[in-house]
């Protein structure tokens, strides 16, 4: 009862910031990631190539090189950063090149019958985006963007190298400290398997729509 | 401005239209004049051009150079690129039916035919919705109302993209082809619908490949090939039997065609 006690605290407290850390970085590079979609397909044609190649280098490099790169430049440059926050711009950065691919390939695969009946019927362009398009790509991303989000989940784990504590930085640190390693790796394994079981809930759900 | 209503003005008018893709020429210099009432068919082989012209008439696809006048209004300035924005005003008067149908896939029957109107007429929903259940009941699908475009057949969902089309009080219908991507067996009710229209006085341009319908409906047919008219004429004059030129050879060959595939 008192190792319980003793190893919760830490690990409940790993668990919210992995989750607060996802949650907030998933927002902005799902906000970030759609507008540089739509800026690439209907935006104008100079974006295109500052995108393409922002996307090629957040795809690219390693989670871990985007994450020190975020926190020891800041602190060079004399801006300092709490862990938590770089942690925050490093997964946006990465997060947002994956969304954007995601959700541009999600918008093209909406057919082009549906633009031109769009255009002959003289709606809008922003109202055809939200009413008909959008609609239609969500069950169309809804796989890849939900298999984006768990991969997303599981790299919170390498924010401990930037001293976040995440759900696998208090299992390393207790299994010194407390002992017992079995049992606190399979406390770790039912976090990922539920936050990503909703997901995956989620993603059932998206498709159907 | 608004140009005064004139009886003997025709409601759609072609001037001169040229469309080149790349260094392809489609469109070679069309001129056609649609009076007001009539039903002009345009049929010809295809890669003659006419699917090109029809979508050149609400700039679908923008003529490389030419005029096209709806009642009298310019819609664009001849040769310069225009924008959808000022497109819009002139699209809305004009009523378009595609092949592939194109309903909104997301939406109802129903909700394909009242939101355009309330979005690009800025009706009311009770209003738009009063005017889209008369026009399904109309095209004989008030029971279909709220079924998802995937679970209608191919002629069902024409119909319900026809009353689309219509519940914006268009000026004229652009007919696409609209028969093409249909079973043989459906293809009839929607030619019904569409000889309906006709028969009440709406203008009409259609590109088709029922050559029975062009002659029943039309009050003139075009005859296109290589990018330009060839002949236009009454039907009983481009259908008389015995022409030697070649439209005689088109129309021989696609009865030829028609036999085989009804075979």
């Amino acid at each position: 009862m008192s190792w319980y006690l003793t190893v919760l605290p830490l690990l409940l407290q790993g668990a919210l910031n992995a989750i607060i850390l996802m949650l907030v970085s998933l927002l902005f590079s799902t906000l970030i990631g759609a507008g540089l979609a739509f800026v690439d397909l209907w935006g104008p044609r100079w974006c295109r190539a500052p995108i393409r190649i922002f996307s090629w280098i957040g795809r690219s490099l390693p989670p871990l090189l985007i994450l020190f790169a975020v926190f020891y430049l800041t602190t060079a440059a004399g801006w300092r950063l709490s862990p938590m926050t770089a942690a925050i711009i490093a997964f946006t950065f990465f997060g947002t090149a994956y969304k954007y691919e995601i959700i541009r390939s999600g918008l093209i695969s909406v057919p082009k019958g549906q633009f031109e009946a769009g255009a002959a019927l003289g709606i809008p362009f922003s109202s055809l985006l939200f009413r008909v398009v959008i609609r239609q790509a969500i069950p169309l991303m809804a796989p890849s963007y939900i298999s984006h989000t768990t991969v997303l989940l599981k790299e919170t784990s390498l924010a401990s190298a930037i001293a976040v504590l995440d759900v696998m930085g208090a299992v390393n640190g207790l299994i010194y400290s407390a002992g017992n390693t079995m049992a606190l790796m399979l406390m770790a394994a039912v976090f990922y398997l539920v936050v990503n079981g909703i997901m995956i809930v989620i993603e059932t759900r998206l498709r159907r729509t | 401005m608004q140009p005064a209503r004139n009886e003997s003005r025709p409601m759609v008018s072609l001037t001169d239209i040229h469309k080149s893709f790349g260094l392809k020429e489609i469109l070679k210099g069309v001129s056609l004049d649609v009076p007001r009432g009539h039903a002009v068919s345009i049929i010809g082989p295809s890669g003659s051009g006419k699917t090109t012209l029809l979508r050149c008439v609400n700039y679908l696809e923008q003529p490389t150079s030419g005029e096209v006048r709806l009642d009298g209004e310019l819609l664009a300035p001849s040769g310069s690129p225009v924008g959808e924005r000022a497109l819009r005003p002139a699209r809305r008067k004009m009523g378009m039916v595609f092949q592939q149908f194109n309903l909104f896939k997301n939406m109802t029957a129903l909700e394909n035919v009242i939101y355009p109107q309330m979005v690009s007429l800025g009706r009311k929903r009770p209003e738009a919705r009063d005017k889209a259940l008369a026009l399904l009941e109309q095209v004989g699908l008030a029971d279909r109302a709220s079924h998802m475009p995937s679970e209608l057949s191919g002629g069902q969902q024409q119909r319900v993209a026809i009353s689309r089309a219509l519940a914006m009080d268009p000026k004229v219908m652009l007919f696409d082809e609209v028969t093409s991507a249909l079973d043989p067996e459906l293809v009839g009710e929607v030619l019904k619908v569409m000889r309906t229209l006709a028969e009440n006085g709406m203008t009409m341009i259609i590109v088709t490949h029922e050559m029975a319908f062009a002659r029943d409906v039309s009050d003139t047919v075009v005859f296109m090939e290589q990018g330009v008219i060839q002949v236009a004429g009454p039907p009983a004059e481009i259908f008389a039997p015995g022409r030697a030129d070649r439209l005689g050879a088109f129309l021989s060959r696609s009865a030829r065609q028609g036999m085989e595939t009804h075979a």
